[in-house]
């Protein structure tokens, strides 16, 4: 299947880290590995599995929950304290054979365009914490994502935190009920009353937007939906969100 | 490196590769049950638990499994003793091919262990990661529940059909319905308390019973199925699960271009690399034309393929192939193969094709049996019954309306495999996942050079094949390779491959015109249909064939044409498909119906009744479109048909009435929301009459059990049960008495394998007559055995033949004494069946919607489909044939599409993308079973297997019509497109 030559499993970030930055050693992190293993990629010479760094754990402090990178989106799902929609939009990242390996850290560096995970994380005010050598840093995961890979350069993910509060609703268009969606909506409500819009499948990355601004919208287009249609769905969608958290 | 993990409770310290999948490793140490699916996991056939977690070993470095527990099906049963999952699996009939059910076993384990009670959908989205295109998922997850409940401690559901009053009048021909009240008693026994309970019956198939059916002690019955056992433990019995020393793995190279002509092609750097043992293409490889249909002799034509040509016509056509010692070194030295190619404009769609300047698919000099592949036209078929000119002229009005149907593939999840090698006595064996290991062996013999008698080829299990094995596909680049390299040879294709390489179903452009009556009689029905074969012909003619059959013979109509244009374009190849020409058919025909029954004011399922074709009426057209030439015969007159009752059955189940009730239709509280019901008439063939040919031979042991060796071809439908329970019906044994063995071209008799709805019907009639003549000579040995003047009278019953007197011998004793003791011989006989006509099944498909008309996003609520294929000779397996042709129907109808970019490369070769539905998204389903009894057939039987294909498209068509107004008379229905139809842009 592939040339990879090497595999490790460090079992700390440091030394994960160290691996992965080693100038002239195409190196990858390997979260899960359920999209990785599938498609690896030529030249990929080493992995550096990250199941042994202990990333897994999720904390929830006040009004936020902070999620390992490495926690396994079933263990999101079974979460109880998980906001009902991210609950909800991890069962839809894949069955449940992918839900089992697949992780919060690796939805988020993939940074699929239909991902609805990502569009739940955004409305939640997601923010990621990476680290590299150097230092640790959090951005929002809307500056992550618009960053696209260069973010991820000589970092890890090692956290993603989002607010659990607020009145939530989420809508989607698919061809069946557990497909990917083409399109999806998800809308929050703060508990101070600030309006959060996302989407996915609009745009190159799943994104915040305001309600005033749809129509400014230019989404790709691929087989399922073309930009016209994606972008006729994002205003239906987000009205349908819109309405179900008015106050 | 090297990797510790503990394997179903064993501390094992492993060697493997740093970039070698689980999957592969397992497989390696012997773990057969976790299989091959797709290499991005989607398929689950890959499925193992790791650390009691079911995860993919399809998408799992082995090294990311070091330190931990995993967990197959190998190890679940204890000796001979089997988990009550496992026997689950098997009561229930949830196996069919059984490819994937060590993964679903696996699932359910996973589910169990945590939760002992679970809910449906909590069963079902433990079934999620495992797609399954054999079951619909009804049986699975019937058997999951019912573990459930035995592991509770709760008594087994027992397994019977779920009889039902007819509600039409009997003895008549149903023309009208009786006013026979409907059933008063409850439909599920009393003392269901919940929902589990209720699905643990809900999936038992529903009967009416025939009056005159007969009371059969095994046929008819819900018989375990007979490779139940070593499926459910996950033993090797498939084609991949067989090693051989020294074995070379093959990798094709495949066209990046649509359409090109291979100028050069320079293998040296390939053939350098070591572990390189051949590179075959069109420089060192003869050219015979040939067809690749698996089809009878002389295969139809025309004959527009060779092993390896040099040129090229759709993007994943053959290039060229490596043979080396592992898959790794083969996929390298495909990269280093350096192919010159002149590109050549391509054209995709049928109607393109056919226009003045459009690109020459085949202009190669040895082209033969092509109708004018000048203008891409490989076939032209014309068929008329009457006059339709003058019919319309008659009609008080006259209909016209053009529908398309798209390309999808079949999707067994086991993709085709070849393993070849040579034997002891230098034979050639190709062991192979084939419908058609005869045709296979006649076909691959002028390819090769070799004669006929030098090759051998094997079926094993296979899983699943839906007509896209119905091909020799790939036989004979393996047998090439054996023959240059001398070495065992296996070629698998991945999933990328299975989509662009292999077949798929005949895109058609199809027009009806219709005169009608103002009381709504047909008059005159013209059939216009450009079908799309793709780069090359094989099946291109049949398909399109039955697809005029189908769509003329259903509704009586004095005048009838069908003309047909077949022709080449650039996109891969439609071969055979379940249904083979007739969903296409019935999408067009039950749309236009409805279209007529609306124009015209009419109830649709009176002005549908009021012109199907009922018992005794003749099939006029059949004599014309049949695969062998019958003009002149006979007219073939239908013998039975539960159709009426079927239609009845059906309308009673989806609640019928609702569809005209505009509070249903539009739910006041979900104003985008708008529902629909929708139905088709369905009907099917049963065999190619006069062509279709099975054989069978049968010989008694020591003990009084049977060896059953028949040619047909098992592929995981259940026909090794049902076959050998009309051995044990005439025998007069158990079932298990009766040991099967399919098929294998040196060992069994031949049969034209699993194809065209033929298996029960003409293998199971040769079956019956093998039985019945051995039955005579058991009887003459027990009358000898017993003094008896005359043995006419003495039957088989019990593992006994009984005098009329009642004086008996056991069947061990009859053996006994035939083999050892006294004027020795071999009790044993030998029949084959080919049968004069092709009683059709019918069936009536209801399905209800639910459409978003903001969205377009149709949602199936439920699919109902009532059948009547004959007596079910296993109503289990027979429910299941259908059950599970309905979800590829409702794929072939709702979600799944081959699509390409401009340059004709598939965009979504891979399951997600091209979606096929999963456990946890399955609309309800029922399926009911309305008995007729057919007199040609083998205790009544007629075929089940097809037409279950052919009614979702069009029923969900109208039923998105009832929900909304909007006739959309393309599939499938994706949410874009029905968004632009409802919004009419």
């Amino acid at each position: 299947m592939t040339q990879l030559q090497t595999y490790h499993r460090p079992t700390t970030i440091e030394e994960a880290l160290a691996l992965l930055n080693r100038p002239g050693v195409n190196a990858v992190a390997l979260a899960g590995g359920t999209n990785l293993v599938g498609k690896l990629a030529e030249g990929v010479d080493e992995v550096v599995d990250l199941q042994a760094v202990g990333l897994n754990r999720i904390e929830h402090k006040s009004a936020r929950m902070i999620v390992g990178a490495m926690t396994r989106l079933q263990t999101i799902v079974d979460d109880p304290r998980a906001p009902q929609i991210l609950r909800q939009a991890a069962h839809r990242e894949g069955p449940n054979t992918f839900r089992n390996m697949g992780t919060i850290g690796g939805v988020v560096a993939l940074a699929d365009w239909e991902s609805e995970l990502l569009a739940a994380l955004l409305a939640l005010e997601a923010e990621v914490t990476l680290q590299s050598v150097q230092e640790t840093q959090t951005m929002l995961l809307s500056d992550f994502l618009a960053a696209a890979r260069e973010a991820l350069k000589g970092r890890l993910i090692t956290s993603i935190s989002v607010a659990t509060e607020g009145k939530m609703a989420a809508e989607r268009v698919a061809r069946t009920p557990a497909d990917k969606a083409i399109v999806a909506a998800v809308a929050r409500r703060t508990p101070d009353d600030r309006l959060l819009l996302a989407l996915s499948g609009v745009d190159s990355v799943p994104r915040l937007v305001s309600p005033d601004d749809l129509d400014a919208l230019t989404p790709p287009a691929d087989f399922r939906g073309s930009s016209a249609y994606r972008k006729t769905m994002a205003r239906v969608l987000s009205e349908r969100v819109l309405a179900r958290i008015e106050r | 490196m090297k990797i510790n993990v503990n394997i179903n409770g064993i501390d094992q310290t492993l060697e493997c590769a740093a970039g070698e999948t689980l999957l592969r490793v397992l497989r390696r140490e012997g773990y057969f049950s976790v299989r091959f699916g797709s290499e991005t996991g989607e398929s689950g056939a890959g499925a193992i638990l790791m650390d009691g977690e079911l995860v993919n070993a399809e998408v799992m470095l082995a090294a990311q499994a070091d330190g931990h527990r995993i967990e197959t099906v190998e190890a679940l049963s204890q000796g001979r003793r089997l988990h009550p999952i496992q026997e689950a699996f098997m009561r229930t009939g949830a196996i069919q091919s059984g490819y994937s059910t060590p993964a679903m076993i696996l699932a359910a384990k996973a589910l169990l262990d945590k939760n002992p009670n679970p809910t449906e959908a909590e069963v079902r989205d433990a079934l999620s990661g495992v797609l399954d295109r054999e079951t619909g998922y009804v049986k699975p997850v019937q058997a999951v529940l019912e573990a459930a409940a035995i592991l509770r401690g709760e008594d087994p559901t027992p397994i019977e059909p779920n009889v039902l009053k007819p509600i039409t009048l009997p003895g008549r021909d149903l023309d009208e319905y009786g006013d026979a009240a409907p059933p008063s008693e409850p439909e599920f026994p009393v003392g269901s308390d919940g929902p589990a309970v209720d699905t643990r019956r809900r999936a038992l198939p529903k009967f009416v019973v025939a009056p005159e059916a007969p009371d059969l002690k095994v046929v008819g019955k819900p018989q375990i199925k007979v490779d139940a056992l070593k499926l459910v433990k996950g033993n090797p019995a498939f084609v991949d699960d067989f090693e051989m020393r020294g074995m070379l793995h093959a990798k094709l190279l495949t066209s990046p271009h649509a359409h090109a002509r291979i100028l050069d092609i320079d293998d040296s750097e390939a053939l350098a690399m070591p572990g390189v043992h051949a590179v075959l293409h069109y420089k060192n490889t003869p050219r015979v034309p040939y067809a690749s249909g698996g089809q009878s002799h002389p295969n139809p034509p025309p004959y527009d393929q060779v092993s390896f040509d040099n040129k090229v016509r759709y993007v994943g056509d053959r290039v060229a192939v490596v043979a080396a010692e592992t898959p790794e070194i083969a996929t390298e030295a495909i990269k280093r193969i350096k192919v010159t190619y002149e590109v050549l404009p391509a054209v995709f769609d049928e109607n393109e094709a056919l226009k003045e300047g459009a690109p020459v698919i085949h202009d190669e000099p040895d082209l033969e049996g092509a109708y004018d592949p000048a203008r891409n036209i490989v076939h032209h078929i014309e068929a008329r019954v009457g006059d339709v000119e003058e019919g319309f002229e008659k009609a008080d009005y006259v209909f016209e309306h053009t529908y398309r149907v798209h390309q999808v593939q079949q999707c067994p999840i086991e993709p085709h495999i070849c393993i070849g090698y040579w034997d002891a006595d230098e034979r050639l064996v190709l062991r192979t996942s084939t419908q058609v290991p005869f045709h296979v062996r006649r076909m691959v013999a002028p390819l090769l050079g070799l004669p006929l008698k030098r090759i051998r080829v094997i079926k094993p299990r296979i899983g699943g094949g839906f007509g896209v094995k119905q091909e020799m596909l790939i036989e004979d680049i393996v047998g090439h390779l054996v023959m240059v390299t001398g070495r065992p040879v296996k070629l698998e294709l991945n999933r990328a491959e299975e989509f662009m390489s292999s077949r798929t179903r005949h895109p058609q452009t199809i027009t009806f015109k219709t005169g009608v009556t103002k009381d709504g009689r047909l008059v005159a029905q013209r059939m216009r249909v450009i079908g799309n074969t793709g780069a090359y012909g094989t099946h291109g003619l049949t398909v399109q064939i039955v697809t005029g059959l189908r769509g003329l013979s259903t509704y009586n109509c004095p005048n009838k044409e069908f003309v047909c244009d077949v022709v080449y374009t650039n996109i891969p190849v439609p071969g055979a498909y379940r249904g083979y020409g007739a969903p296409q058919a019935h999408f067009a025909l039950e749309s236009h119906m409805e279209e007529i029954a609306e124009a015209l004011g009419m109830d649709v399922v009176e002005f549908k009744r009021k012109n199907w074709i009922k018992v005794g009426d003749p099939m006029d057209i059949a004599p014309q479109l049949g695969e062998r030439d019958t003009e002149g015969a006979a007219l073939p007159i239908i013998m039975t048909s539960g159709l009426a009752e079927c239609v009845a059955q059906g309308m009673k189940a989806i609640g019928w009435e609702r569809r005209n009730d505009p509070n249903w239709r539009q739910p006041p509280d979900r104003p985008h929301i708008r529902r629909g019901i929708g139905m088709a008439v369905c009907m099917h063939g049963t065999a190619i009459p006069g062509l279709d040919m099975g054989g069978a031979s049968i010989k008694i042991n020591d003990d009084g059990s049977f060896n059953l060796l028949v040619g047909a071809t098992d592929l995981g439908t259940g026909s090794d049960t049902v076959l050998a329970q009309i051995a044990a019906e005439v025998l007069g044994v158990p079932l298990e008495d009766i040991i099967i063995y399919s098929s294998d071209t040196d060992m069994t008799p031949f049969d034209t394998g699993a194809y065209a709805s033929s298996t029960t019907y003409i293998s199971g009639m040769a079956v019956k007559k093998a039985a019945e003549e051995l039955r005579e000579q058991i009887k003459e040995r027990a009358g000898l055995m017993l003094g008896l003047e005359d043995w006419a009278g003495v039957r088989l019953e019990d593992r006994r033949a009984i005098a009329p007197d009642g004086r008996s011998v056991t069947l061990e004793e009859v053996a006994l004494n035939s083999l050892h003791h006294q004027d020795q011989r071999q009790l044993m006989a030998t029949a084959s069946y080919v049968s004069p006509e092709s009683p059709p099944p019918f069936a009536g498909q209801f399905v209800e919607v639910e459409v978003d008309i903001e969205t377009g996003q149709v949602t199936v609520k439920k699919m109902v489909m009532a059948v009547d294929c004959g007596v079910a000779i296993n109503p289990i397996t027979a429910s299941g044939q259908v059950e599970g042709g309905m979800t590829q129907a409702l794929g072939y109808a709702h979600c799944e599409e081959m699509v390409y970019d401009e340059n004709g490369r598939m965009v979504n070769p891979q399951f997600g993308p091209y979606k096929i539905y999963r456990a946890d998204e399955m609309p309800e389903i029922e399926v009911y079973l309305v008995q007729t009894v057919e007199p040609s057939g083998p205790f009544g039987a007629k075929a089940v297997a097809e037409i279950p294909k052919d009614g979702v498209a069009p029923a969900l068509a109208n039923a998105v019509y009832n929900a909304t107004g909007v006739r959309i008379r393309e599939i499938p229905f994706t949410p874009e497109r029905v968004w632009r139809a409802l919004h009419s842009c």
